[in-house]
């Protein structure tokens, strides 16, 4: 299931659908028609292809990338009783769609600038250097 | 730390652990390696983002500090400061992959350096979790990406340890047990009750419980400590042990343990 949204829509399909679900757009900008979604938050480099089409930047604390901290303990985050781990969700996800292995792929850092509304695409740096180890994106095979 | 010199390899320096504020790592390692000893560098992903934390890395570097542990590090609410804004800017798999990165001689950006460092990366993982599915698969990244060896959580259940063991032994790489002395029973539970991954068997609380008085419970806690590390040393390869205060009892464990 391909989804054409921003990663809230995909997140919604995932919690309705055993199927994967992959994100077909990537909010770079809040520009243009806003809707009714009034949350300032995008990361314009959505993850939602890896993890299941849960995301580990709303649902875990800290926003990591590469699995559970220490602190997650029988699928419940240490910050909070009753709180899920975000990284327990994805892997269960993943392991009942048979994608254990995209959890053994590195990320490279996220860009991190929210607050404008230039679209990657047109800034003049590279967010990913050549060199950097298992950089460049992993596309899901 | 002179006293302890004798027994231990090098001394590990954490990164404000818990939250709560203590002078910067990077600062106190140095100190130690102008003693003479050999510091581990513990370096969390909490309060620095991917330029502050490449920059005290080149600056640990400079001032000859070698090994490097890192971590994703614990959320500020848990600390003195909790209105303090986590950082993660990064998460411990790319701040490992930031350390290769300075080792090639490259940054995080992929920037060429002037040279290039040679750090000893380590990492962490926490055998006792349940289910331990996504921390071996992560602690397998953590190989991947240049970690060379690992410190555990602490362990009081030799058993979960080996059980742990057996899934990640195809990795064969250097694992230091990580060994807490229990001050008191209430210690061990308010661990049980409120830190991943730990668990202190009934039977082991019940032995604090029979110590009374400081000197009894010191005694008791080196003696459960060493059997402990007896149990493991066939299994691991190093013992990181965090006497949280009571760095007297380091001697005596590791001679009770046969170490």
């Amino acid at each position: 299931m391909i989804v054409a949204s921003c990663g809230v829509g995909v997140q919604a399909v995932v919690q309705v659908l055993d199927k994967p679900v992959y994100p077909a757009a990537n909010t770079v900008t809040m520009g243009g028609l806003q809707g009714v979604w009034l949350s300032e938050e995008r990361c314009g480099d959505c993850l939602l292809y890896y993890t299941g089409g849960i995301c580990p930047h709303t649902a875990c604390p800290k926003g990591l990338l590469h699995g559970p901290c220490g602190g997650s303990q029988n699928g419940e985050c240490e910050l909070e009783p009753g709180r899920p781990c975000g990284w327990q969700r994805i892997y269960d996800r993943l392991e009942a769609l048979g994608r254990l292995d995209l959890l053994l792929r590195y990320r490279p850092p996220q860009d991190s600038q929210k607050g404008l509304d230039v679209p990657l695409s047109r800034r003049k740096a590279p967010l990913l250097g050549p060199g950097v180890p298992g950089g460049g994106i992993n596309e899901p095979s | 730390m002179r006293k302890l010199a004798p027994y231990v390899h090098a001394f590990n320096v954490t990164d404000l652990q818990s939250s709560v504020l203590r002078m910067s790592s990077w600062a106190l390692c140095a100190l130690i390696k102008r003693e003479g000893y050999e510091p581990v560098l513990q370096m969390t992903c909490r309060d620095r983002n991917r330029l502050a934390l490449q920059a005290d890395l080149l600056g640990a570097w400079a001032l000859g500090i070698e090994n490097v542990l890192a971590l994703t590090g614990d959320y500020p609410t848990l600390g003195d400061h909790p209105g303090a804004r986590p950082v993660f800017d990064l998460d411990s798999v790319q701040l490992l992959a930031a350390i290769q990165a300075l080792n090639e001689g490259k940054d995080l950006a992929g920037n060429e350096l002037a040279g290039s460092t040679d750090f000893f990366a380590g990492a962490v993982v926490n055998p006792g979790v349940e289910p331990l599915g996504p921390h071996i698969l992560k602690m397998r990244l953590k190989v991947q990406m240049g970690a060379k060896f690992f410190q555990t959580q602490a362990v009081y259940d030799p058993d979960a340890f080996l059980r742990f063991v057996r899934e990640v032994e195809d990795l064969k790489v250097p694992i230091l047990v990580g060994i807490i002395p229990l001050k008191s029973a209430r210690m061990a539970r308010f661990m049980n009750e409120n830190i991943a991954g730990i668990h202190v068997p009934e039977g082991v609380i019940a032995e604090m419980e029979r110590a009374k008085t400081k000197e009894e419970r010191k005694e008791v806690s080196t003696e459960i400590c060493a059997r402990i590390i007896r149990k493991v040393k066939p299994y691991c390869q190093g013992i990181h042990l965090m006497p949280m205060g009571w760095e007297d009892l380091v001697p005596g464990i590791l001679e009770l343990a046969g170490i």
